[in-house]
C-alpha cells in the first residue's frame, strides 16, 4: 500500500487533471475490475469531457489494479488520461470524501476539482451528466447539488472476462426528482443513493468529526450524514434531470439501495445523528430534533415542537422564541443560524 | 489477407463460410445534423476499439466510411484530415466521408456502403453511439459461427429489452443502433429496405429477410456500446423527435410487409383514435402507398419469423411504457 495514491500514466489528458470543475469517485463493487466496464464506458461517452476520474481500489492486488489499468488504457486517451486508480484509501467513498476535504491545501488534495461527485459500479451515468452538473456550478457555484437517479432490476452474467448486466424490468424513479431536506434526513441512510449529490469540496473541510460520524459506520451511513449536514447549512440546487441508473439486482443483493426506507436500520442512523446535532446546541434544552423531524407532522401547520419552542444558539448565547408554522420554515431558519 | 474462398456467388442460400482468420471491416456510420463534435466523440470512440482489434491480431484490412444526409456537409476539410489523422494512426487501413447532399435516411445511406459488398464484416453502428474497448473484438468473436449472419451489440445505459437465448444469444432481430454482419447476408438479402422504411424498423425487416435466409440473428451482451438515451422523471423513455412519426409508419409497413394486412387495419385504428395529429399523418401515408399500390410485396406468409407478440416484433422481457 502506498501513501500516496498510485498514479497511472495512461497518456493525454493526465497533465490536465485537476483543471476540471468536477472530480467523479468511482467505487467499484465487490465484483472489483470486472464490474467496472459499463460504469467506465458511460464516463467516456459523456458529451463534455470536463472531469476527472478518481477509481477507489484499495486493497485490491497488484494483479487485479493490473487488470483495472488494462481496463482503463482501452479507452480513447483523451479520457483514459484523466483516470486516476487510487489504491492507498480503504475504498470506501465516506472516507475519500473526508480525506479530501481534510487536506490541509489544494495542492495536498488528490482530487483537486472544486466539486466532487460518486457513481458505484455497476451503476452507470447518462450522457448529460457531468454537462449538467457542471453548467450548475458554473451557474451555482459553492451549493449542494442534487439530481435525479433511476433504478432498474438486472440479471448478471459472467462472460469470459466480463460481466454482463442484463435488464429484466423497466426503469423506475424511485427517489425524489427534488430535494427534500426533511425527508431525506429522517427517513436515514438508503432513503436515496449519494450518487444523486455533487458535492463542493469546500463544504467537505468544515465538517465536524462527529457529525461525519466514526468509520465504523458502513460507508452509506457516513455518506448519508455527510450530505445532510452540508445540506443543513447550506443551500441546495435541483438539477431535475436523470442522471444515473443504478441498476439493483431482483433478488437484492449487498448492493442494493433499499427502494424504501427500512425503519429498523434507518431510525437508529437518525437518532444517532440527531443526537449528535442536538450535542451541537442546535436546540434548547428540552427540544430536540428527532421530536422536531421523525416524530413531528409535517405541513404548514404541523405542530411540532407544540408550535413553540426555545431556541439557544451557541454564537448568541441569548434566548429567543420562534413559533415553528412548518418544517420548512425551521430549516431555514437552521441554515440562517448554522451557516459555517 | 481475406480468404479468397469467401465468395458471393457461391454463398447463396447457405449459411456463411469460416470467416478468416483476420477478416476485413467496414465501420459505417450515417450522419444528419449531428454536432461536430459529437462525431469526434464517436471517431474516437471506434478508434480505440480499432486499436485493441488490431492488437489482438483479430482484423485484417479496417475502413471507416462517414455517410452524410444533412443537407450540407457536416464535416469541412481540416475536420476531415483530423478524423484521418486519428483513424490511421489507430491502425484503420482508410477512411472515407461521403456527403450524399440529400436526406437518404439512415437505411438508404448506409445502403450506399452496404452495396459495395467489399468486406468481410460491416459493422453498422450509429453516431450517437459510443463504443466500448471491446466492441469490435467481442463483436467478431459473436460472429465466427457460420451460421450467424448478424450479431448485436448490447447497449447501455438503456438495454434493449427483446428477449434473447440466455445460452446461444438467438434473438428475434438486431438493432440497427449497433450490429455486425457478414458479407454473405448483404449477397442474400440486398441491404436494408429504404424504400419501405425511413427511419424505423428497417433493422427489423433486415434481420427477419436474413433469418428467412437461414441465417440466425444473435445477441451478445460483452459487446457493449453506449447508444444516449435519456429517462424522464417518470422513468419513461424520451422519444427522438422523429420517432413518433417514423416508429408508427413503420409499424404499419411492418405488418403489411409480413402478412399481415389485419395487423395493419387494426394499428391503423388504434393511432387514428389516439387523435395525435402525428399518427393520423402516419396512417395516410400508408394508405396512400397502398392505393398508388407502392407498397412491398408481403413475406412470410406462414410467420416463420415474422412474431409480432402485441405492439412488439418478437418476444420482449419488458416494456419501457409500461
Amino acid at each position: 500500500m502506498t501513501t500516496e495514491p498510485r498514479q497511472t500514466q495512461f497518456g493525454a489528458g493526465f497533465d490536465q487533471m485537476g483543471e476540471h470543475p468536477l472530480t467523479v469517485l468511482v467505487r467499484p463493487d465487490t465484483s472489483g475490475a470486472v464490474g467496472l466496464h459499463d460504469t467506465l464506458l458511460s464516463l467516456a461517452a459523456q458529451i463534455t469531457q470536463e472531469f476527472d476520474v478518481a477509481i477507489l481500489a484499495a486493497g485490491w492486488s497488484d494483479d487485479h489494479v493490473r487488470q483495472l489499468e488494462g481496463i482503463v488504457a482501452g479507452f480513447d486517451r483523451s479520457f483514459a488520461g484523466r483516470v486516476r486508480v487510487v489504491t492507498d484509501r480503504d475504498g470506501s467513498m465516506a472516507n475519500a470524501l473526508v480525506s479530501i476535504g481534510r487536506a490541509r491545501s489544494v495542492s495536498h488534495r488528490w482530487a483537486t476539482s472544486p466539486y466532487v461527485t460518486v457513481v458505484t459500479s455497476p451503476d452507470v451515468a447518462f450522457a448529460h451528466w457531468t454537462s449538467s452538473i457542471s453548467s450548475t456550478i458554473e451557474r451555482r457555484p459553492g451549493v449542494l447539488i442534487h439530481s435525479v437517479v433511476a433504478s432498474q432490476p438486472f440479471e448478471v452474467a459472467r462472460h469470459g472476462e466480463h460481466l454482463t448486466y442484463t435488464s429484466v424490468g423497466r426503469p423506475r424513479v424511485p427517489w425524489p426528482t427534488q430535494f427534500d431536506l426533511v425527508a431525506f434526513i429522517s427517513n436515514g441512510p438508503g432513503t436515496e443513493p449519494c450518487s444523486a449529490f455533487a458535492i463542493p469540496v469546500d463544504t467537505l473541510s468544515t465538517l465536524p468529526e462527529k457529525i461525519e460520524g466514526p468509520s465504523s459506520l458502513p460507508d452509506d451511513e457516513r455518506l448519508w450524514r455527510i450530505v445532510s449536514t452540508i445540506a443543513l447549512r447550506g443551500e441546495v440546487v435541483d438539477v431535475s434531470e436523470v442522471l444515473q441508473l443504478r441498476r439493483h439486482s431482483q433478488e437484492g443483493s449487498g448492493h442494493d439501495y433499499a427502494l424504501s426506507p427500512s425503519p429498523i436500520s434507518g431510525s437508529a442512523a437518525v437518532s444517532s445523528y440527531l443526537r449528535e446535532l442536538d450535542g451541537r446546541g442546535l436546540l434548547g434544552p428540552g427540544s430536540s430534533l428527532h421530536t422536531l423531524l421523525v416524530d413531528g407532522e409535517r405541513g404548514e401547520e404541523a405542530e411540532c415542537g407544540r408550535a413553540t419552542a426555545t431556541s439557544t444558539t451557541a454564537s448568541q448565547g441569548s434566548t429567543k422564541h420562534w413559533g415553528i408554522r412548518s418544517l420548512a420554515g425551521f430549516m431555514a431558519w437552521c441554515r440562517r443560524t448554522f451557516r459555517p | 489477407m481475406n480468404d479468397p474462398n469467401v465468395g458471393i456467388s457461391d454463398t447463396r442460400g447457405s449459411p456463411g463460410r469460416a470467416l478468416p482468420e483476420q477478416p476485413s471491416l467496414r465501420v459505417q456510420t450515417v450522419l444528419f445534423n449531428h454536432d461536430a463534435r459529437d462525431v469526434t466523440r464517436f471517431v474516437h470512440s471506434i478508434c480505440a476499439a480499432g486499436t485493441v482489434a488490431r492488437r489482438r491480431g483479430a482484423l485484417g484490412r479496417m475502413v471507416l466510411a462517414l455517410g452524410d444526409s444533412s443537407p450540407a456537409p457536416l464535416l469541412d476539410r481540416a475536420m476531415e484530415n483530423e478524423h484521418r489523422r486519428v483513424i490511421t494512426a489507430s491502425g484503420f487501413d482508410s477512411y472515407e466521408y461521403l456527403s450524399f447532399g440529400e436526406n437518404l435516411g439512415s437505411a438508404g445511406g448506409h445502403n450506399v456502403f452496404l452495396g459495395r459488398q467489399d468486406m468481410d464484416l460491416t459493422l453498422v453502428i450509429n453516431p450517437d453511439a459510443y463504443a466500448s474497448p471491446e466492441l469490435i473484438v467481442e463483436l467478431v468473436s459473436g460472429i465466427r459461427d457460420r451460421d450467424v449472419g448478424i450479431v448485436e451489440a448490447r447497449q447501455a445505459p438503456m438495454e434493449h429489452p427483446k428477449e434473447f437465448d440466455r445460452t446461444t444469444g438467438d434473438t428475434a432481430w438486431a438493432s440497427g443502433a449497433c450490429f455486425l454482419v457478414r458479407r454473405e447476408v448483404l449477397c442474400e438479402i440486398d441491404g436494408f429496405d429504404s424504400h419501405t422504411f425511413f427511419l424505423y424498423c428497417d433493422d427489423v425487416d433486415f434481420s427477419w429477410r436474413a433469418r428467412l435466409a437461414g441465417f440466425r440473428v444473435v445477441y451478445h451482451p460483452p459487446a457493449v456500446v453506449y447508444h444516449d438515451k435519456r429517462l424522464d422523471r417518470d422513468g419513461q423513455m424520451i422519444p427522438a423527435a422523429s420517432e413518433v412519426y417514423f416508429s408508427a409508419e413503420a409499424s404499419l409497413m411492418m405488418a403489411w410487409k409480413y402478412s399481415r394486412p389485419d395487423l395493419a387495419d387494426q394499428w391503423s385504428r388504434a393511432l387514428l383514435a389516439t387523435t395525435h395529429a402525428t399518427h393520423q399523418r402516419a396512417v395516410f401515408e400508408f394508405r396512400r402507398r397502398m392505393d398508388e399500390h407502392t407498397l412491398p410485396t408481403p413475406l412470410d406468409p406462414e410467420g416463420t419469423v415474422a412474431d409480432f407478440v402485441g405492439d412488439t416484433y418478437g418476444p420482449h422481457r419488458f416494456k419501457y411504457d409500461d
